[in-house]
């Protein structure tokens, strides 16, 4: 290994390493957030519980041997209760992702370091307005990004074209993530969607920032689909804490991914 | 009652859900395709100790067909010399045919009147959108004065009716009865794109219904001849077919029978063919199709399947393996010694899912996604159900050639029961009999179940023993009533009565009737002859036995629409009378008395000072005898059987507690198309799974996977 590579593994060790402990360093927001998600997930499962329970009135048994044919036979006699999921669900994902929108300023400026309220609040507040508009010129970049890998690849086995299509939008979330933390540690231009593109720019040309976002993400991704599976599986059964456990890991992912690219800004700064 | 410690049934699950995620992360190799091709059978049967009797009169219609395909303008060219043999009780001077073709004719034809183009999800084409059969002439062949040695021809007068899927040829002079006449015609047919079974797509083609083919004669000297309507399918008489097809040199080529010479001519082939005691002939042929082999007990199973497709082949083959060695053992030798299997290519959807004697069509293996294969999905159904399905048509109706137009739950709605025995010979016997068709994480959807929910919202709106033109595509219930209910009937009456006499009963029908046209009337006959006429099902609780009466369920389930729907209406438990409290009279008529009742004790009354109480109602009109299992504070369980008669039934227990009832615990009322009202628990007691809790529960996690997903 020549003596340039080993630094720039070295680098990129110290970049994980540093993004890790920046997350360790703050357990109040990553048990905070976390407290955020189960509370937006359990109205979402509450939701559901009381449509259904309405629906179904004293006959709410649920078969042990014939648990998809009950669910297939409430959904077919009461398709209420499947739009009630699906909206649960779905209003549940919303709140989720916007609720991470605008507390992506307060969760970057504590994942940099500052503590005092006074210094959080004026970002978590400040900066709001600006992340939100660079979200949305990324939204923009991304569907423009997702559209052009998809053209590509379009040729390709609908596997490999899945995974195509998962990697540029694992990619595209790292650049997210650079591009606020650009807005609101480092003052880029607020408004213009300049910002947002070098998000992207940033991200390629880093692979010490962008293999390991990726890995991350894709680490996230593996962590739904787990907690969809343990729901599947334990459907009628099994703790509901098991599904809950795993989203504080899944958030710690993420928020490492985050404390990454933190990391790497101030390294640069 | 649910013990505690260790569920075998939820370990099964976990390590079914596990396996199924373990396995789309590592999919095990597809088997090696099969052997060598299987050299061509030399006789279309199978012996005749292998095959079973053939009936001396079965063979009423023999043909000698030529066909040249003209695939420039998707047009045969053809010629059809029919030999007909009148079996009937009178000379017959006329012969109705089929002209099913016609049937694509014109937006005003019957079947078009009722499809508006549109056939199973496939539409019309607009560019090629017509398919006919235009017979040019008509003639008997035989008697003196036919030159070099020929026999005579003698032109016939023969028209179309109104409704041109059907056409009348009179004859010159009558067929007396146990008498033959030889006719021919000559006919150009023109195929559609095909959405509808038959026809082509690019250079694929589907030749099905291509030529004229004549009515049935029933032995009271009646004609069955119908027109061809949106769901009406086919009938015919058995006889011997040889046939010679002149197609595009390229093509690889499946048909009815089997092949008994062919010949390259230059960019051209001519193939014949050879096909005994079957009443139809339908050939395929494609440009890209390859070929996967196998044998079963010396019949020769020959694949076709599009070239892109070939990994899947041993899937189809598997299926007819398992298809083969089912209905063999329940209804009886399959007579042929061939059978094909297609495959048509993408684009040919329309002429996906539909049985020739000897030769169906059957529809790709999609496998799953890898995400949902990873999340615990898995299936049996994709491609080999309709294989299994398709095949079976090769008993119902290619064996026993029921009236499909009279009463085509005859071969769909049994045919269907018997791809679902097809799945428990299968894969039942690991698994209570009751096969899975698909899993969602380990937790199954079994036979039984998918045959309740496929009856759908539609199936009990018209009854399911009505001629196929009775059914409106309006109302949508064909197939729930046709195909599912039907299923779901005999599915029904063999867990009531038994599989062991239910199964004597079916094979009993399905031998005996072999190579005729049997009716729904012989099936039920044999049902009473063999089950007799009402069957005990057990004693009710005055001891009196409880029977179900066949004709009354067949009247039920199959000429009428009434629905089989039970409910445990309520469950309670009351205080028990307390005779000693209250005023009563004494000898010298005065009263005495006047305690107050007894305050309940704390912690509520004592199992022995309660009653509990079960009221079953019958929500809908089938009647039917219903079993009621109940679960008292004790931990027993008792079962009640009811008749079914009165619009409800209290059941008491006296000084005991009740905690759940279910009915039909066995599941063996399969045409009960929904049981979420089937199980009750008491006011005071908490199901140990609640359905809301479960779907909320889900409906967290989901939110937690995708907010995990779409995150931080």
């Amino acid at each position: 290994m020549s003596a340039a590579m080993h630094a720039a593994m070295h680098a990129a060790m110290r970049t994980v390493v540093g993004g890790l402990r920046r997350l360790l360093g703050a357990p109040g927001l990553w048990l905070g957030s976390w407290g955020l998600m189960l509370v937006i997930a359990w109205s979402a499962g509450a939701h559901v519980e009381v449509v259904v329970s309405a629906l179904l009135g004293p006959f709410d048994a649920l078969d042990p041997d014939a648990m998809v044919f009950a669910v297939i036979d409430l959904m077919r006699l009461h398709p209420a209760a499947g739009a009630g999921f699906s909206m649960a669900v779905l209003g549940g994902t919303v709140t989720s992702a916007l609720a991470w929108v605008v507390l992506s300023p307060l969760v970057i400026a504590r994942l940099a370091g500052h503590r005092s309220a006074e210094a959080l609040g004026s970002r978590a507040l400040a900066k709001v307005p600006a992340v939100v508009v660079q979200s949305l010129w990324h939204g923009l970049l991304r569907a423009v990004l997702m559209l052009a890998v998809v053209m590509a690849a379009r040729s390709l086995p609908p596997l490999a074209l899945a995974i195509a299509a998962g990697l540029a939008w694992l990619c595209a979330g790292v650049a997210l993530d650079a591009t606020r933390v650009a807005v609101v540690e480092h003052d880029a231009a607020p408004w213009h969607p300049r910002t947002a593109w070098r998000g992207f720019v940033r991200v390629l040309r880093r692979p010490r920032l962008l293999i390991p976002g990726v890995l991350l993400g894709l680490g996230q991704l593996a962590t739904s689909a787990t907690i969809l599976w343990v729901g599947l599986a334990g459907f009628g059964g099994g703790s509901p804490w098991i599904p809950r456990i795993l989203a504080l890991v899944s958030l710690g992912l993420g928020l490492w991914r985050i404390g990454i690219v933190v990391e790497d800004a101030a390294a640069d700064a | 009652m649910y013990a505690s410690g260790v569920d075998p049934a939820r370990t099964r699950r976990w390590a079914l859900a596990l396996a199924g995620a373990l396995g789309a992360c590592a999919p095990s190799p597809p088997p090696p395709l099969p052997h060598a091709p299987v050299p061509e059978p030399t006789d279309p049967l199978r012996p005749a100790d292998r095959r079973g009797p053939i009936p001396p009169k079965a063979r009423v219609a023999d043909y000698a067909l030529t066909a040249r395909y003209d695939e420039e303008l998707h047009q045969i060219d053809g010629r059809a010399r029919i030999t007909w043999r009148n079996h009937g009780p009178a000379p017959v001077d006329r012969i109705p045919f089929h002209l099913y073709m016609n049937g694509f004719r014109a937006p005003d034809t019957a079947w078009m009147q009722q499809a508006r183009g549109k056939h199973r999800g496939q539409e019309l084409d607009a560019e090629h959108p017509w398919g006919y059969v235009d017979v040019r002439t008509a003639e008997r062949v035989g008697g003196d004065g036919g030159s070099d040695g020929e026999p005579a021809r003698i032109s016939l007068r023969h028209a179309e009716a109104d409704e041109p899927s059907l056409m009348t040829v009179w004859l010159d002079q009558p067929v007396p009865p146990g008498e033959a006449v030889e006719l021919e015609l000559a006919f150009i047919t023109q195929l559609p794109r095909v959405f509808a079974r038959t026809g082509f797509h690019e250079r694929y083609v589907m030749a099905g219904q291509w030529f004229p083919k004549p009515g049935v004669l029933m032995p009271d000297g009646t004609w069955r001849a119908h027109p061809f309507t949106l769901y009406s399918e086919f009938f015919a008489d058995f006889g011997h077919y040889d046939v010679e097809l002149d197609l595009p040199g390229d093509l690889v080529v499946g048909a009815t029978g089997i092949r008994v010479s062919e010949a390259h001519e230059g960019s051209r082939q001519r193939l014949r063919y050879r096909a005994q005691m079957v009443h139809d002939f339908a050939w395929t042929a494609g440009p890209d199709l390859v070929e996967a082999w196998d044998d079963y007990e010396g019949i020769r199973i020959r694949a076709l399947v599009p070239r892109d497709h070939a990994d899947t082949a041993h899937v189809h083959l598997r299926a007819q393996r398992a298809a083969l060695a089912s209905m063999e053992a329940r209804f009886g030798p399959y007579p042929w010694s061939t059978i094909t299997l297609v495959e048509p290519p993408e684009g040919a959807e329309g002429a996906m899912g539909m049985e020739y004697p000897t030769l169906y069509t059957t529809s790709p293996v999609k496998p799953l996604p890898p995400l949902l294969q990873g999340l615990g999905f898995s299936e049996r159904m994709s491609g080999q159900f309709t294989t299994i399905h398709e095949f079976g048509h090769q008993y119902f109706q290619g064996l026993l050639a029921s009236d499909e137009f009279s009463q085509p739950w005859l071969d769909e709605g049994l045919n269907t029961f018997s791809n679902g025995l097809v799945y428990v010979d299968w894969y039942g016997a690991q698994e209570d009999g009751d096969p899975w068709l698909a899993t969602v994480a380990g937790h199954p959807l079994r036979l039984s179940e998918a045959m309740r929910l496929a009856q759908g919202r539609h199936g009990f709106l018209e009854p399911v023993d009505q001629a196929a033109d009775r059914f409106s595509p309006l109302v949508g219930s064909y197939s729930g009533s046709t195909y599912q209910k039907t299923a779901a009937t005999l599915m029904t009456l063999r867990r009531l009565v038994g599989a062991e006499r239910f199964d004597e009963a079916m094979h009993r029908y399905a031998t005996r009737f072999a190579f005729e046209h049997p009716t729904g009337a012989d099936l039920e006959a044999t049902f009473i002859e063999t089950l007799g006429s009402s069957v005990t099902l057990g004693h009710g609780e005055d001891g009196q036995p409880i029977a179900l009466r066949l004709s009354e369920y067949f009247d039920q389930a199959l000429r009428s629409e009434v629905v089989l729907d039970f409910r445990i209406h309520a469950l309670t438990n009351r205080p028990m009378l307390h005779p000693e409290a209250g005023w009563r009279r004494d000898e010298h008529d005065a009263l005495v008395g006047g305690e107050p009742p007894p305050p309940p004790p704390d912690g509520g009354w004592p199992a022995q000072d309660l009653e509990g109480i079960v009221v079953v109602y019958r929500r809908g009109e089938f009647v039917i005898p219903v079993e009621v299992e109940v679960e008292l504070s004790d931990g027993t369980r008792e079962r009640v059987l009811w008749d079914g008669r009165g619009r409800h039934r209290v059941l008491r227990w006296p000084g005991r507690r009740v905690v759940r009832a279910t009915l039909d615990p066995d599941r063996k009322l399969v045409l009960e198309a929904q049981r979420h009202d089937d199980t009750r628990y008491a006011e005071d007691e908490r199901p140990p799974r609640s359905t809301p809790e479960a779907l909320g529960r889900l409906a967290e996690a989901s939110a937690l996977a995708l907010g995990g997903a779409f995150g931080p």
